[in-house]
């Protein structure tokens, strides 16, 4: 994670991000499309693909479900495919191919969301995340980053502490359900006690170190570079062409009652997706080159 | 006189819902650049008195304070918002506990964000911190995954970013191994000598630090009992606390002799004048004789029924790990308290937990008692073998001691309630001096007591071994002399213990055998006698001063009381 270190997290977290709002802003199969690719090769020159890949493999039934609920409900489309018997609940059958298709746009809008949610994890240690957030939220942001140092010091002891017991003779794998709960819960209550015995001397070590002091300052070893300001002048450049596809039409598109032409704008619908690609693969591959 | 840095006066302090005061009108004061280490047993008030000095008493506290605390002339309370922790770091026992963030910069960086430090001014210290401490290439290091050592040197740092002028640390080094335990003092002593910082240091291992001292401040009872230079300290806890003696003090008190040495050099000197150096017997003098003991005692001769735990040849290695345990054989005999000692990492506790059937062997197999652990469940085997692992805390969590040995029981389904029941609960509990507690809260015990209730919880289950993981860490000289009683007569009675400790005087006076485990496998075993007395490295404070000097082999109190007063009597 450290060769993203040469950008400011700033610009790392917002990347994403845009990546997001475009995702949500357009519903065009072609902008979609061209936004899918740029995530994926964001994804694949960051070594934030195999995180992602492991997300869909618990994501995917989701993306199904999604697909052929809106199959199965929306009766708005013109063109019919399948005219079924009516169903309770559901009402009609009847799948349409504007609703396929709607669907299908859902999915990889919700996949372009998603890649850009494991670009961000690529990208951004957790601690540099709360960094950002220290800035403004301050205190919170100390109560968060304590949380996430704690997790692996709780999970830790949550095994000694079974071990423990299980040399006691507690036995966890038998009994009936409620014998284990019970069991387990004794566990819990264990690891209760030393955490609030534990988070009187952590609390202790911190107002020896001034914490309690109305305000505090932040530290951040984040710092603004040249490479930053020209990823910023690529988003900001992506964005303003976004907005101005969108508002010449070039961008949106109609499913219902039937599917709009692809390339409604002409040249200005492929040529502004094309543009918009290139744009948005920019800060990848700047990150790419200059941390290799 | 140098400045003072510090004054209290007249201070009185006492806890809330404390009967009795924990500082009881004392009167102190700390120049600018001293050394200074606070002594007494647990409990006697020396770890309140380091917090009243940064003010944490009674601020984080309550309780009812009087007299008055002074930093520089100007009253402790008069500092707004802890502004105090930029003059009085202050350092805690438990590494673990004293970390906030998850980075080891973001750590260090903490207090100076309290303080509302500049970003400019905070870089710069924090760089030069992490310079002094040794500590850039662990700066992107999540701190949960340092070690103890690495912790505990963060946490310092942590504190010396604040640039303080006082530094007050509460046992700091009590939870680490000696090896980096002697890392931390030695880093302290620079703070002091380099920087010009005042130091005052809690700590049990006397021995360790008072060589180190400008001064010694002894309490008791919330009150001051000796305030002075280390070698009167030697002559005033010869007289009336012997307990917080130094092993080589307390060999010349225990010969009567006059002298009152503090380190084993000083100490090592008088013996020297005063005995003729021997040439020392080489172990291939001795070699028919060691070697029949030791085939004896470790060869395979010996008979099976003899051992209560046997390794055979055991590997193992944690999951995606490299093996900590290589083909390691040992066996361990009934009747025997066993020390398992070794570096970090060496594999011991892997080992103990084998003997519990909480790991079982990749390679090899482990028999207890001769049942081979491969199928057992560590609850088969919870009433036979005892386990205390490291953190006495985790055995403890019914609202009162007695619940908690009844809970024991209950789990291997022997009685808890009834007459014999309640004698052998009872009995347990005398022997470890808890019995006036078995009606409050296990939690409400000091560090030493709780480890001891945890003990008493594993106890009352009757097992015939008792396994121990590092049971003398955080303990006092008192309370480690009481568990070694403890362990003896408990071996008297037919049990077997295994411990792992990184205490060698502790291993010396107590135990009947001593392995040490190397990168997974034994790589020495013996009698303390035949493995302390001729190492440099693992050897006992006593062994140190009659190296070289004394042909026999001396490791314990009494082996070093005997050679001085033979030759006391010869001369």
């Amino acid at each position: 994670m450290r060769r993203f270190e040469r950008l400011h997290a700033l610009t790392l977290a917002i990347y994403p991000l845009l990546l997001m709002m475009m995702a949500l802003l357009t519903g065009h199969p072609l902008y979609l499309l061209a936004l899918f690719g740029v995530t994926i090769c964001a994804l694949l020159t960051s070594g934030g693909a195999r995180t992602f890949l492991k997300t869909m493999r618990y994501a995917w039934p989701l993306l199904l479900i999604i697909l052929a609920l809106n199959v199965l409900i929306s009766k708005d489309g013109a063109t019919i495919l399948f005219d079924g018997p009516r169903i309770p609940v559901l009402g009609a059958l009847r799948i349409t191919l504007e609703a396929i298709l709607f669907g299908l746009v859902m999915v990889l809008r919700l996949l372009v969301v998603l890649g850009a949610g494991n670009l961000y994890l690529a990208w951004l240690s957790p601690d540099r995340a709360l960094g950002l957030m220290a800035k403004w939220a301050g205190r919170s942001a100390v109560v968060a980053m304590l949380t996430a140092r704690l997790i692996p010091y709780l999970t830790e002891q949550a095994k000694s502490v079974g071990e423990v017991m299980q040399t006691r003779g507690v036995r966890f794998q038998e009994g009936a359900t409620r014998e284990r709960i019970k069991k387990h819960s004794l566990m819990l209550n264990v690891l209760l006690i030393s955490s609030l015995e534990g988070s009187w001397q952590v609390a202790e070590s911190m107002e020896a170190r001034g914490f309690g002091s109305r305000h505090r300052s932040s530290y951040t070893r984040e710092r603004w570079r040249r490479l930053d300001l020209l990823i910023w002048a690529g988003m900001l450049a992506a964005l303003a062409l976004m907005i101005a596809l969108l508002s010449i039409g070039a961008a949106g598109f109609d499913f219902y009652p039937r599917l709009s032409p692809m390339l409604a704008a002409g040249g200005w619908t492929w040529g502004g997706a094309l543009l918009l690609a290139l744009l948005l693969i920019l800060p990848p591959v700047l990150v790419k080159r200059r941390t290799d | 006189m140098a400045a003072l840095e510090l004054q209290l006066t007249d201070l009185t302090y006492t806890y809330p819902d404390a009967q009795s005061p924990a500082l009881d009108q004392l009167t102190w004061a700390v120049r600018r650049g001293e050394f200074v280490v606070l002594a007494g047993r647990s409990g006697c008030g020396k770890s309140t008195l380091l917090r009243a000095m940064n003010g944490l008493v009674p601020e984080f506290y309550g309780g009812t304070i009087a007299g008055s605390a002074r930093f520089r002339n100007a009253l402790l309370s008069d500092f707004a918002e802890r502004k105090i922790a930029r003059h009085i770091g202050m350092v805690f026992q438990d590494p673990e506990k004293q970390l906030v963030m998850s980075e080891v910069e973001r750590e260090i960086a903490f207090g100076l964000e309290n303080l509302q430090v500049p970003q400019a001014e905070m870089r710069r210290r924090v760089a030069e911190v992490m310079a002094f401490f040794d500590l850039t290439d662990l700066r992107r290091q999540k701190t949960a995954d340092l070690s103890g050592g690495e912790k505990q040197k963060v946490a310092i740092a942590s504190v010396m970013a604040l640039q303080p002028d006082v530094l007050l640390l509460d046992e700091p080094t009590s939870q680490l191994d000696p090896g980096t335990a002697q890392e931390i003092l030695d880093l302290i002593k620079r703070l002091n000598e380099e920087l010009g910082l005042t130091v005052i240091l809690v700590e049990q291992r006397l021995d360790r630090v008072l060589h180190l001292a400008d001064r010694v401040t002894a309490m008791d009872g919330g009150r001051i009992e000796y305030d002075g230079d280390p070698a009167g300290f030697a002559t005033y806890a010869a007289e009336r606390r012997p307990e917080l003696l130094p092993p080589v003090t307390r060999l010349f008190v225990a010969a009567e002799l006059p002298e009152r040495p503090l380190t084993v050099k000083a100490a090592r000197q008088i013996v020297a004048e005063q005995l003729r150096p021997e040439e020392p017997a080489f172990a291939v003098e001795r070699k028919s004789s060691l070697f029949a003991r030791l085939r004896d005692r470790w060869g395979q001769k010996r008979a099976e029924e003899q051992a209560a735990l046997r390794a055979l040849g055991v590997s193992f290695a944690y999951p995606g790990e490299d093996e900590v345990l290589k083909e390691l054989t040992l066996q361990i005999d009934r009747g025997t308290i066993t020390t398992i000692l070794g570096a970090n990492g060496a594999g011991k506790s892997t080992l103990l937990r084998h003997f519990i059937a909480l790991l079982k062997p990749s390679a090899g197999a482990v028999e207890v008692e001769g049942r081979a652990i491969a199928s057992l469940d560590p609850a088969d085997l919870a009433g036979t073998v005892g386990y205390l692992s490291q953190n006495p805390s985790d055995y403890l969590f019914h609202d009162t001691l007695w619940q908690e040995c009844q809970f024991s029981r209950e789990m291997i389904g022997l009685p808890t309630e009834g007459e014999a029941a309640e004698r052998e609960i009872s009995a347990v509990l005398d022997s470890l001096g808890l019995l006036g507690h078995k009606d409050r809260n296990p939690r409400d015990l000091s560090g030493g007591e709780r480890q001891r209730a945890a003990l008493a919880a594993v106890l009352v289950q009757q097992p015939k071994l008792l396994l121990l993981d590092e049971p003398t860490r955080g303990l006092d000289a008192g309370q480690k002399d009481n568990l070694g009683r403890y362990l003896r007569d408990y071996v008297q009675r037919g049990g077997t213990v295994v411990l792992i400790t990184h205490d060698v005087e502790f291993a010396a006076e107590h135990a009947h055998f001593a392995v040490l485990i190397d990168d997974g496998a034994v790589a020495a075993a013996g009698t303390p006698q035949e493995m302390f007395a001729r190492g440099m490295f693992y050897a006992p404070q006593i062994g140190r001063i009659f190296r070289g000097v004394s042909a026999g082999d001396v490791i314990t109190l009494e082996d070093g009381v005997n050679i001085l007063t033979k030759k006391e009597r010869s001369l």
